[in-house]
C-alpha cells in the first residue's frame, strides 16, 4: 500500500484512536503496530509525548518503558462530562441533524444483509474500477 | 408575465426531480456544490416571484395605493392574473417568509450551541477528536468553527488500524470542509421553496460521498473505506434494531458502497449537471428580475395615471 503523507494532527488522531480501541495500556511499540507498522518508532514516540503534554493521554512506568492509555479518571472527568452530556443530548432524539453528520446512519434490514455480504466476500471488485 | 412567473417554479420542479438522480452519479463534491447553488438560486427566485405578485395584489388596495399616489384601478387593468391568484401568492409568500425566518432562528441557535460545544471540547481534549467511553458504537462530526469529530470506543474497537484511519479521514473531511454549511443552506432553501424538498436527502448523501472520497484518498484504497463503512454499520446495528425498509430505490448506504467499490468518474454527467444548474440559476435570476422590472413598470404607469386624476 503506497504511503500517503499524514499531517501531524491526523497521526495524533490515529494514535488516540488506537489507544481508545484497546482497553489495556500500550507501549510505543504496540501503538506503532496498531496504527501503522511502517511508521518510524521515534515518530510514534514523539506523537505520544505530545499527546501526554496536552493531557490527552496518561502514562504509567513499566520497567524501562512507558505504557500509555487514553485519559480517564479525575483528570479527564471534566472533559468527559462535557462530552458525555453533549453526546446524550445528541442521542436524545431531539432533531439535531442540522449540526451532525454520522459516519453511518440508520440501517435497513436490506442494508445489514448487504454489509454482511460485503465483508464475507473475498476482495474482488464487481466491475473494473476506473481510475479518477 | 405569467411565463416569467412560472419559469422559476418550473425550474424548481426540474431541479427537484433531476438533481437527486444526477447527484448520485457524479463525485460527491461536485454534487454538493451543484445542489447548493441550484437550491439557493431557485429558492430566492421563487420567493421573489411570490413576493412580487403579492406586492401587486397589495398595490390594488386603495389605502396603500394612495400612499404611493398611484391608481389601483390602473394596476388592476394591467394585472394579467385574476384577483384571487394575486392574493393567494401574497399569502403563500408571507407564510414561506415566516417559515424561513423561523427555521433560520432555530438553526442559528443550534449552530451556536454546536460551535460552543466544539470550542469547549477542543479546549478540554487536545485537538479535534473526542474519544468517548460510551455504550454504543458511534462516530460523527459536529458542526463548529472549527468542528469536532466524536468517536466512541466500541466503534474504534470494531475497526482495524487502517479502517480507523479511513473513518477519521472521513469525519475530518466534514469538519475541514464545513459540510454542515451546504446541508443547511439547502435545508433553508427547501423551507423557503417546498418544491425543493427532495434536494435535502440528496445533499446529505452528496456530502457523505464527498467525505468518503477524501477518506479513500487518505488510505489510497477505496475498498478499505467500504469495509470500514460495513464494519461501522454492523457495529451500530449490534445495539439496536434497524429502521424499516424504504422503497425500491437504492439506499444511501448502497449508493455509497457502490461509489467506493466501483467508482465512475462521471465526467459527462458532471458537465450535464453544471449545465443544468447554470440553466436553473440563470433562468431563475433572469425571469425573476424581468418580472420585478415588469411589475415595477405597471406601478409606475399606474402612478402617471394617478397623477393625472
Amino acid at each position: 500500500m503506497a504511503r500517503q503523507g499524514r499531517s501531524r494532527g491526523s497521526l495524533e488522531q490515529e494514535v488516540l484512536a488506537a489507544l481508545g480501541a484497546t482497553r489495556k495500556p500500550m507501549s510505543v511499540q504496540q501503538v506503532l503496530e496498531e496504527v501503522d507498522p511502517s511508521l518510524a518508532y521515534t515518530t510514534v514516540m514523539t506523537t505520544l509525548s505530545r499527546l501526554f503534554e496536552k493531557n490527552a493521554v496518561v502514562r504509567e512506568q513499566s520497567g524501562r518503558a512507558y505504557l500509555y492509555s487514553v485519559t480517564g479518571g479525575p483528570q479527564g472527568a471534566r472533559a468527559s462530562m462535557t462530552a458525555h452530556s453533549m453526546h446524550r443530548l445528541l442521542e436524545s432524539g431531539d432533531d439535531r441533524r442540522s449540526v451532525l453528520s454520522r459516519f453511518v446512519d440508520e440501517l435497513t434490514p436490506a442494508d445489514e444483509k448487504l454489509l454482511r455480504r460485503m465483508l464475507d466476500a473475498p476482495s474482488e471488485p464487481r466491475k473494473r474500477t476506473k481510475k479518477a | 408575465m405569467i411565463s416569467l412567473a412560472l419559469l422559476p417554479v418550473g425550474l424548481s420542479v426540474l431541479l427537484a426531480f433531476g438533481g437527486p438522480r444526477l447527484a448520485r452519479r457524479i463525485p460527491g463534491r461536485s454534487a454538493t456544490l451543484l445542489l447548493t447553488v441550484g437550491a439557493l438560486a431557485s429558492a430566492l427566485s421563487v420567493g421573489l416571484v411570490l413576493c412580487a405578485i403579492g406586492c401587486l395584489a397589495m398595490a390594488q388596495w386603495g389605502p396603500f395605493a394612495s400612499l404611493g399616489h398611484w391608481s389601483p384601478a390602473a394596476v388592476t387593468s394591467r394585472d394579467p392574473l385574476p384577483d384571487g391568484v394575486d392574493l393567494a401568492c401574497g399569502m403563500v409568500a408571507i407564510a414561506l417568509v415566516l417559515a424561513s425566518v423561523t427555521h433560520f432562528l432555530i438553526l442559528s441557535r443550534r449552530l451556536v450551541w454546536s460551535a460552543t460545544m466544539c470550542r469547549r471540547l477542543g479546549e478540554e481534549h487536545a485537538g479535534e477528536l473526542v474519544v468517548l467511553d460510551a455504550e454504543h458504537a458511534e462516530a460523527y462530526a459536529l458542526a463548529g468553527l472549527p468542528g469536532m469529530t466524536v468517536v466512541t470506543r466500541p466503534m474504534l474497537s470494531a475497526l482495524s488500524g487502517v479502517e480507523r484511519r479511513a473513518l477519521l479521514a472521513h469525519e475530518r473531511s466534514h469538519v475541514a470542509g464545513y459540510h454542515f454549511a451546504y446541508v443547511n443552506l439547502v435545508q433553508l432553501s427547501a423551507t423557503a421553496n417546498p418544491l425543493l424538498r427532495p434536494l435535502v436527502p440528496a445533499v446529505r448523501l452528496a456530502v457523505e460521498r464527498w467525505a468518503d472520497d477524501d477518506a479513500a484518498a487518505a488510505v489510497t484504497d477505496r475498498r478499505i473505506v467500504a469495509t470500514s463503512l460495513a464494519r461501522a454499520g454492523l457495529a451500530r446495528v449490534g445495539g439496536r434494531l434497524p429502521a424499516g425498509a424504504l422503497g425500491a430505490a437504492a439506499s444511501d448506504l448502497e449508493t455509497r458502497l457502490d461509489s467506493l467499490v466501483s467508482p465512475r468518474f462521471g465526467r459527462q454527467q458532471t458537465l450535464i449537471g453544471v449545465a443544468g444548474v447554470v440553466v436553473v440559476a440563470v433562468g431563475c435570476t433572469v425571469s425573476s428580475a424581468l418580472l420585478g422590472i415588469h411589475l415595477n413598470g405597471i406601478v409606475e404607469w399606474a402612478q402617471t395615471i394617478g397623477r393625472h386624476r
